[in-house]
């Protein structure tokens, strides 16, 4: 009977998660190493800690088969621990699956990386980034204010000088 | 204050704490974090970390579009002064020698050998070409390169572009230099020996358009570890002989030559021949491509074929050289003519080839197998 550890959210729910998905977050396996197994998160709420618990179930479950070829290389580069930070993923199957985990709103997807930044999920981090960051590439500036509902606080000649320190970025691709 | 129509969204992007949208910045190419700058005031300079921490900088043509040479030059100046002491394994600059900025590009050198780069790509090829004569239409010299560049001992990739190669009296043997690549470089048959010589572990080398070439022997003591040669478009040479023990590929495309020894190649797996046709055909090139007749992958140009089947012995019905590893042969040919067909036929006839598995024949830009 797999070992089972209990995850408060910040409104009070309660969710029960086997040993090795908890352990996707090194600070759940430090803290439940104190032998403490009820863990409260009071900065994660139930919504997005259902999505970050889904994401280590998934990423426990490849990381716990080594034998299955596309993620043996993976297994071997990683320690005795249960925590696997080989990067990038191999297994293009869980790339897949992650490709579809991370199509969300931004506000979600930022939801998700600082809640994975506190519980020091390293690859969850890792591919939220990624996604913001395709999300960035290729636009001009208007552009990803846009997106990202960032205030211009320039005055138009700021931006125009601003403009000119590197007038070669901001040529049309 | 009332409800607005639309209601400003929060940006959460710019409150992320520092960390997290710094690896967000290093996650995009240079030219998009810079437009970052442009964001909002909590935005301004960020990029100049990812600036700071790039190990691979290419002033290439995301660089070069629509900035004037005096642009592009105070662009360059000042990334590698802000780019500090920070290392740098990687380093592309596509320019063209004006006169007045050539004191610029000197610095660029030195810049790059200080740091000890590991691949230097001076790419000096901007620039209108004559077509006739095949010379530059500027009227600029080549490009000196300082006598840094010859100090630089961590090199492992050099590609040269539009260059004066003189080497300074006091040469340091280039001892980590894997791939040399020269291109429109002043290069001369004796320099290219003494290259070999001065680079031990050079495994890849190619020479295009490069003039002064004229008997060109890629032979070596001790063995030579080239793996890859090609020489492109060296209209001056005559004379070919390869000696590499370990070479696994070799490209030639240029004139016909009179003096051709392909004998020390033994390892050889592919071979592109793509003959300019001249006025005469006198050269055949039956004995050379017998020498190759352990290649995997040939590919010959119709001006080459013409050559070989030009051979005196495939008079005999019985000449035959056997390429026992030949799978793929690739023919290309400007159009399909009957003369060129018999040209493969007869090639097969004499090269007989058991275990050929794919045949291209490549017309103009089309392709058909």
């Amino acid at each position: 009977m797999a070992k089972m550890i209990k995850l408060v959210s910040g409104d009070g729910a309660e969710f029960e998660v086997e040993e090795e998905v908890a352990f996707q977050s090194k600070i759940i396996k430090d803290i439940v190493a104190d032998a403490d197994d009820v863990i409260p998160l009071p900065t994660v709420s139930s919504k997005v800690l259902i999505q970050v618990i889904e994401y280590c179930r998934k990423h426990a479950a490849v990381n716990s088969f080594p034998l299955s070829p596309s993620s043996s290389a993976a297994a071997a580069a990683s320690s005795s621990s249960s925590i696997s930070y080989s990067k990038p993923v191999s297994d293009p199957a869980l790339r897949a699956w992650d490709n579809e985990f991370v199509k969300l709103n931004n506000s979600s997807l930022f939801d998700i990386v600082i809640a994975a930044n506190y519980l020091d999920i390293e690859e969850l981090v890792d591919l939220v980034l990624e996604t913001v960051a395709d999300r960035i590439k290729g636009k001009q500036a208007q552009e990803i204010r846009r997106q990202f509902n960032i205030e211009n606080d320039f005055t138009p000649e700021e931006e125009e000088a601003l403009r000119r320190e590197n007038s070669w970025a901001f040529q049309n691709n | 204050m009332g409800q607005r129509r639309r209601e400003r969204a929060e940006d959460r992007i710019s409150n992320l704490p520092d960390h997290l949208l710094q690896s967000i910045l290093h996650l995009l190419p240079l030219k998009s974090a810079v437009r970052t700058d442009l964001l909002s005031k909590r935005w301004r300079g960020l990029w100049l970390n990812v600036l700071l921490s790039a190990t691979d900088l290419d002033f290439g043509p995301d660089f070069a579009a629509a900035e004037s040479p005096d642009q592009f030059s105070a662009t360059v100046d000042r990334y590698l002064r802000l780019h500090g002491n920070s290392p740098l394994r990687r380093l592309r600059i596509l320019f063209s020698p004006f006169d007045h900025l050539l004191p610029a590009i000197d610095t660029w050198v030195a810049v790059a050998a200080t740091k000890r780069v590991e691949e230097f790509d001076l790419d000096l090829s901007q620039g209108i070409i004559d077509g006739v004569e095949g010379d530059y239409m500027d009227g600029r010299g080549q490009y000196l390169l300082p006598a840094a560049l010859f100090r630089c001992e961590s090199l492992t990739h050099l590609s040269l572009s539009r260059c004066d190669f003189s080497r300074p009296a006091h040469f340091a043997v280039f001892r980590r230099l894997n791939e040399l690549n020269l291109c429109r470089v002043n290069v001369t048959d004796e320099a290219l020996q003494e290259l070999l010589v001065d680079c031990p572990v050079l495994e890849r080398l190619s020479l295009m358009n490069c003039r002064l070439l004229g008997a060109v022997r890629v032979v070596g003591e001790p063995e030579l570890q080239l793996r890859a040669l090609a020489l492109v478009d060296c209209p001056g040479i005559d004379e070919l002989e390869i000696n590499a023990p370990k070479l696994q590929s070799f490209v030639y495309s240029g004139g016909v030559c009179s003096q051709i020894d392909f004998g020390g190649m033994p390892e050889l797996v592919d071979a592109k021949l793509s003959l300019v046709a001249g006025d005469s055909m006198e050269a055949d090139y039956g004995d050379a491509i017998a020498q190759l007749s352990q290649v995997r992958n040939l590919s010959l140009c119709s001006g080459t074929l013409a050559c070989i089947v030009a051979n005196e012995e495939f008079e005999a019905e019985d000449f035959e050289v056997m390429f026992p590893n030949l799978h793929e042969l690739q023919v290309t040919m400007k159009h399909i003519s009957k003369e060129y067909l018999a040209c493969v036929y007869d090639f097969f006839r004499h090269y007989p080839s058991p275990f050929l598995e794919k045949l291209f024949i490549q017309v103009a830009s089309q392709r058909c197998s």
